[in-house]
């Protein structure tokens, strides 16, 4: 059974993010259904930028095999915005294919694709371009290409039903939808749409039953982030109160 | 199948087929297109090779498993023939050979050797060689094959004895290695035919490697006279990274004595020649495949 399937079978299911090798290992202990290596948060790991479009395909290729070796979870890669053209789209979904990946993310910003809220939309014919090129490059029938649509401010509802229907027409498996409101996504699954849907998440997101599965952008990353935050704390009150001593 | 498993499938096959693998040594990617190009049923990703290839320094264990790896998958990619990989020591103890293995099944080689040597190691023909006591790749060859995850990833022996002990004690080692699972056999630098018959007659049903160093300890034997002598693969590690160096020696001579490179132009391939061999027509076909006009059929 596929993820979509199990996704299907198990509504409301989130789908943990990771970035860094500590996480993958807890992740493959507590066993989800799959876990995403995000861009955003490989870049972090590798580069200590918070920014998708600075870290490389090859980078991030190398990290995934890397990673890969460490989990038997399904695992969702992050082919951002194909990292150029649709040609580049098509040796970037190989080489992530043949890195390990079981699925990929392709999202519809221009390339480089950035990590913001409100990022620019690419036209659909090279969105269509880079579908097509990410499915063609695959050698495992298993392997799908889900769809993160990012540019809902920029096209709306329309532009979203426009594009699933492109895009199930060139063959993508699924759609995610980034930076949408609970009312957005309400709205978007009033009527059935060409393609499973799935949304982004974070601890601030409404769930609807209407939503296949949700993705999420970084939770466990940034309750890290906070402990250490908190250790560091306690480090200089440890550091002050033994210099008063 | 997918082409990691066929590929050592392929491999394995052919190793066990009775007739003779024989295999370059390709220092990049390239030089594997080329080898592919030209017939060869499979390649070889060593050390000697990618040091020179990425650092431009001698096999004296400078080039780790990263590089090694990295360079390995590079190749891998851009062929469809089997590769089989050096991996020396396995890069450390018996947790980095787990990973070892993992790592170059994950890309798809064939199989990988494993040696004796202590690290850092040095080319298997060049003096000064010291070697492990025999029951540390004995372990090695046991984690290795402990970790691949299927059968066809081959798990070869090496040993660096003969240099340092002798052949009996690299034949006697090699049988404890064999003993420990190793699926094919390779005793580096035997100095005579005699040895290489004497090897062969030691492991009458073991797959063999020979290894063809130009100017190496070996005598340079024909691939009809060691598939005669019962060698299953011969492997020629230096001939493609020594005929890059000559002929890129030759060149630059050219252009510092006449300022221009024409004298040697008959040496080259041409630009034309060059772009079809590394396949530019079928790339801007693809290219083409997905312009914005062409995706109108699905809006």
């Amino acid at each position: 059974m596929n993820l979509l399937a199990k996704l299907t079978k198990h509504p409301n299911t989130i789908i943990p993010a990771a970035g860094d090798g500590s996480t993958i290992q807890f992740l493959a202990q507590m066993k989800p259904m799959a876990t995403y290596l995000s861009g955003q948060l490989a870049s972090q790991t590798l580069l200590a930028e918070n920014d998708e479009g600075l870290i490389s395909e090859s980078e991030y290729a190398k990290f995934l095999r890397d990673m890969r070796l460490k989990t038997p979870n399904t695992l969702i890669a992050d082919l951002q915005s194909g990292f150029g053209s649709p040609l580049n789209a098509y040796y970037a979904a190989q080489d992530l294919e043949r890195s390990g990946a079981d699925i990929l993310i392709l999202n519809d910003q221009p390339y480089p694709a950035h990590s913001q809220p409100h990022p620019a939309s690419t036209t659909p014919e090279d969105l269509l371009g880079k579908t097509r090129a990410a499915l063609d490059a695959f050698e495992n029938p298993a392997t799908q290409l889900w769809i993160k649509l990012e540019g809902i401010g920029n096209y709306g509802i329309d532009g979203i039903r426009q594009r699933a229907i492109y895009l199930a027409k060139a063959g993508a498996h699924a759609l995610i939808i980034d930076h949408a409101t609970a009312d957005q996504l309400r709205e978007l699954t009033s009527a059935p749409l060409a393609l499973p849907l799935l949304a982004t998440w974070t601890t601030k997101t409404e769930q609807l039953d209407q939503i296949s599965g949700w993705l999420d952008t970084g939770t466990l990353a940034k309750a890290a982030q906070e402990a250490h935050q908190a250790a560091y704390h306690s480090l200089l009150e440890g550091a002050l109160s033994y210099a008063k001593k | 199948m997918l082409k990691n498993d066929r590929m050592r499938h392929q491999f394995k096959t052919a190793v066990m087929s009775g007739h003779i693998v024989r295999m370059m040594v390709a220092p990049d990617a390239l030089a594997a297109k080329v080898s592919e190009s030209a017939g060869a049923q499979a390649v070889f990703s060593a050390g000697y090779a990618t040091s020179a290839s990425a650092l431009a320094m001698p096999d004296r264990g400078i080039s780790d498993f990263g590089m090694a790896l990295e360079r390995c998958r590079e190749i891998i990619n851009a062929v469809n023939i089997p590769v089989f990989a050096d991996a020396d020591t396995g890069y450390g103890d018996l947790a980095n050979v787990k990973r070892t293995v993992e790592s170059y099944e994950a890309i798809g080689a064939a199989g990988i050797f494993i040696e004796d040597q202590v690290w850092p190691k040095r080319c298997g023909h060049m003096d000064g060689k010291k070697v492990e006591p025999t029951e540390v790749l004995e372990a090695k060859i046991k984690a290795a094959k402990a970790a691949r995850q299927h059968d066809d990833f081959l798990i070869m022996s090496r040993t660096d004895a003969r240099a340092v002990n002798g052949l009996q004690d690299a034949i006697d080692r090699s049988k404890r290695y064999q003993a420990a699972g190793a699926d094919l056999i390779f005793i580096e630098a035997p100095q005579s035919y005699d040895e290489l018959v004497e090897i062969h007659q030691a492991f009458p049903n073991t797959p063999l490697m020979a290894n063809m160093i130009e100017d190496g300890k070996t005598p340079l034997t024909a691939t009809e006279d060691l598939e005669r002598l019962g060698f299953n693969i011969v492997v020629h590690p230096n001939a493609m990274t020594y005929t890059q160096t000559y002929a890129e020696e030759q060149l630059v001579q050219t252009l510092q004595r006449d300022g221009t490179t024409k004298a040697y132009k008959d040496h080259m391939i041409t630009f034309p020649k060059f772009n079809e061999f590394v396949g530019l027509d079928q790339v801007n076909a693809r290219d083409a495949q997905y312009a914005p006009e062409k995706m109108k059929q699905y809006m």
